[in-house]
């Protein structure tokens, strides 16, 4: 006896079934019947469809069939067998035709494994899609803030503008930098500038629109996304209006603060396509002219601030260059007591030998440095150049002070003072007495105290300070008040129209009386001829400096006029 | 505009067979051209048949595929207009399976100069009853249940799951990656393909048709029962109900003899 007679389908644990070309069940065994819930007796001669739930069907006559037609067989489907209670069970269905009998033969089997297996991987998906969300939302958020940080700022941009390439939407970008940010956090530490940020996170979100983005670029700077079309007016009434709500009063752990923020803003579309990066870059730029202009304020960004910007640019490279080459001298112009003749020092002018256009005067280049830290390196060398050349001198026997002309924002740099002490330790032979700093009065001084510090500094280290163009600040009086100087210098404006103008010459002795009632040198600046020199003389002032006694000149030339200068009878006007 | 190959290799468009009217072939929901297979032999001598697979569908461009454009039945009804405008074709009898007997009526009441007319495979307007006036034959939990079983029978896990590692700006570069095979093996598009026909009602459009058209209904469909074929009828002006004495909704395939029969009475009326 065979094996294959001594089992039937029935004792296999695998439901077994045989259709015709009708759908009809010709066969079934008992694992069907077990599975299912029906008698052999019903399922034989009824439709497949009994068996199958309505999904399953539609599964049938669009996969399926097809399939079967098509291939001849159709593996491990998913179906929903449904049971004679109307309950449904999960089966995996293979059919296989058999063309001479027109027949189809099934072997269906439980998908309950599987169906687990499913319904785990559908759970590790959700798994997997929350962990994911959270990675998206960590990478794109601003933990402090809970703003959109800079990445998701970048992103929001690149997606936006592409959109605006299809349908033509527009907004606006505002760029937002808190005004005294550092010293709130210099002055009551981290936590509470951190509590500033948030403070002024949630003062942003409550003033704008839910479709307007916000999103925190780094340290105290947030850029804004603006919906929608603006005129130049509409969006900068907005944007002040929001600057006037961040400056509202502030308090945090009892510690009243006062705050503000500049803005810079610029407006999408343009007439040129311009990149993500660019529009940043341009409501930066537009943020800081607003600082410039005394923040707190609201700036809107122009492409011609653009176009000077650039050329400023391109100049500050130049000058960088020229610093670098050496294309920079130092030229001395004296100062001489006119009573007497004698050479007191000389004033280092800076001239650059730019190898194109010839001798440049300050003037046409200083401008471009101002507030940058170019110029700040050029102020280092002319310290340095002029202090060099004022131990050469010495050592040919040449005694004189050396002036040299200090910008405002040098002076207000941290490290000018460490700066100026590593140089000063350079010339350990040199008496800081001869050495003078000129302060220009009408130059930018944000934090006057800070200023007059360095100043004080600088003279308890023996340094001279003077006074530079004196009298035409607006606040030369309380500089002298509170800042101890030891030259004050008469502006030629004074000095020039003197000998007409009856109250050019009433300030000029004012300022004379000051010098005196402050005990300070007075040191009178354009004298051009005998008069000047004669009538200054009279009113009190012996020290001048001014083309009637010398031009500036290189250092080179400077001992033979000294020799000249001894040699001659003064005043030299006398003998022309 | 996209030029004539880009619309033959998109929709993988063949033609085959000769003959002074132009029929044209279009699955329906799950399968693509191939199912014509059996009917061809039938019709090649006497017509000249333009076969394609529906974008998302069998050996289609994938790339072409956009959620937007294929998640209602007019996107599908754009590829059949833009095959004809392609081909140059005019008087095109359509001979829609299942779902496409509506894509075609849509194409046709949208571009009207293309078509002469429409032969209807077991078609239905809608799948969802709506009682007490229209027995489309399934209720909503039926279809949600037929989504279920595409995922179940959904073995490609990792393509499933790459896009949602990868992140949504990937999706489309791994559609258009996945591997062009019977029966669109991508679920994302095939359960689009499904909402668009399962969940759709487009009754009322049965008003608008403007070119004659033949439904040929099979006996007993559970897909497309015979209260649908005489909904259809009773609905749409210019059309003939034919009660074909058949099972199944796949006739093309399992009784093409009958079909070819119906499309040459029709066709040389």
């Amino acid at each position: 006896m065979t094996a294959s007679n001594l089992f039937s389908p029935d004792d296999f644990p695998v439901g077994c079934m045989v259709t015709d070309n009708k759908r009809r069940i010709l066969y079934s065994n008992h694992f069907i019947e077990a599975y299912s819930g029906y008698s052999t007796d019903n399922l034989l001669g009824a439709d497949l469809f009994v068996l199958l739930s309505k999904a399953s069907q539609i599964m049938f006559e669009t996969y399926l069939m097809p399939t079967l037609v098509r291939e001849g067989r159709c593996d491990e489907i998913r179906l929903s067998l449904v049971n004679a209670l109307d309950g449904t069970l999960p089966i995996v269905a293979s059919a296989q035709s058999d063309d001479a009998s027109e027949c189809i033969l099934w072997s269906i089997s439980s998908a309950n494994r599987s169906d687990q297996l499913f319904e785990e991987l559908t759970e590790t998906k959700k798994l997997l899609e929350q962990k994911v969300s959270l990675l998206r939302t960590l990478s794109d958020t601003d933990p402090l803030t809970g703003l959109p940080n800079r990445a998701a700022l970048t992103h929001y941009l690149d997606q936006k503008m592409l959109e605006r390439k299809r349908n033509g939407m527009a907004f606006a970008l505002a760029f937002v930098d808190l005004d005294g940010f550092k010293e709130i956090n210099d002055h009551h530490g981290h936590h509470v500038g951190d509590r500033v940020l948030q403070t002024v996170a949630k003062r942003l979100a409550s003033n704008l629109r839910s479709d307007d983005l916000i999103a925190r670029f780094g340290g105290d700077e947030f850029v804004i996304f603006l919906n929608g079309q603006f005129s130049h007016s509409l969006v900068e009434e907005s944007l002040t209006r929001l600057v006037g709500k961040l400056s509202e009063p502030l308090t945090v752990d009892g510690v009243p603060l006062h705050l503000s923020a500049s803005m810079g803003v610029t407006l999408y579309p343009q007439a040129k396509e311009v990149e993500p990066g660019q529009l940043i870059r341009q409501a930066d730029q537009a943020m800081y002219q607003a600082k410039l202009a005394g923040k707190n304020q609201v700036c809107l960004f122009n492409i011609d601030n653009e176009a000077s910007l650039k050329e400023r640019y391109s100049e500050l490279s130049a000058l960088q260059a020229a610093l670098a080459s050496n294309q920079f001298e130092l030229y001395y112009q004296p100062k001489v007591n006119m009573r007497t003749g004698e050479i007191l020092g000389a004033e280092a002018l800076i001239r650059w030998h730019h190898p194109e256009e010839g001798l440049k005067a300050p003037a046409s280049f200083l401008p471009a440095l101002r507030n940058t830290t170019t110029g700040i390196a050029l102020g280092r060398w002319v310290i340095a150049c002029a202090l060099n050349q004022l131990q050469t001198w010495r050592e040919q026997g040449l005694d004189l002070h050396v002036s040299v002309n200090i910008d405002g924002y040098h002076l207000q740099h941290p490290n000018f003072l460490h700066d100026l002490s590593v140089t000063l330790a350079g010339f350990p032979a040199l008496p800081k007495q001869r050495f003078e700093l000129e302060v220009l009065e009408t130059s930018t001084i944000e934090d006057i105290g800070h200023v007059y510090s360095v100043l004080n500094a600088c003279r308890r280290m023996g340094i001279r300070i003077s006074l530079d163009d004196f009298g035409t600040g607006y606040s030369s009086l309380s500089h002298l008040r509170d800042l101890s100087v030891d030259t004050l210098k008469i502006d030629r404006s004074f000095v020039k129209n003197m000998l007409t103008s009856s109250g050019d010459l009433a300030i000029l002795k004012g300022v004379i009386g000051f010098a005196s009632a402050f005990g300070c040198d007075v040191v009178a600046e354009g004298v051009e001829t005998f008069q000047h020199s004669q009538q200054l003389i009279e009113l009190g002032c012996e020290f001048g400096q001014g083309y009637y006694i010398a031009r500036p000149m290189p250092a080179h030339a400077f001992q033979a006029w000294a020799a000249a200068w001894a040699r001659e009878e003064f005043p030299r006007s006398t003998q022309t | 505009m996209l030029l004539k190959e880009e619309i033959v290799a998109r929709n993988n468009v063949t033609v085959v067979g000769s003959g002074d009217k132009t029929l044209m072939l279009a699955h329906g929901f799950g399968c693509d051209q191939q199912v014509w297979q059996h009917l061809i032999p039938y019709l090649e001598k006497d017509y000249t048949l333009v076969l394609f697979d529906y974008v998302g569908s069998g050996k289609s461009q994938i790339s072409s595929f956009s959620e937007s454009r294929y998640r209602t039945l007019e996107g599908y009804a754009k590829d059949v207009s833009e095959i004809c405008q392609a081909l140059n074709l005019d008087q095109v009898h359509f001979m829609g399976h299942s779902v496409s007997g509506m894509i075609g009526l849509l194409a046709s009441i949208d571009h009207p100069e293309l078509f002469a007319s429409h032969l209807m495979l077991c078609p239905s307007p809608c799948f969802l009853d709506a009682p007490p006036d229209y027995y489309g034959g399934f209720e909503r939990a039926d279809l949600e249940e037929l989504l279920d079983l595409m995922d179940r029978n959904y073995i490609g896990w990792a393509d499933y799951l790459a896009p949602l590692v990868m992140g949504p700006e990937s999706a489309e570069l791994l559609i258009g990656e996945l591997a062009d095979s019977f029966c669109s093996t991508d679920p994302v598009v095939a359960k689009i393909f499904a909402k668009a026909t399962f969940f759709s009602d487009y009754r009322h459009k049965l008003a608008e048709a403007k070119h004659p058209a033949v439904i040929l209904q099979s006996e007993r469909d559970t897909l497309a029962n015979p209260k649908v074929g005489r909904y259809m009828h009773a609905h749409m002006p210019g059309s003939t109900l034919r009660l074909l004495a058949s099972e199944g909704h796949c006739l093309h395939m399992t009784q093409p003899e009958l079909v070819a029969q119906e499309v040459n009475a029709w066709l040389r009326y």
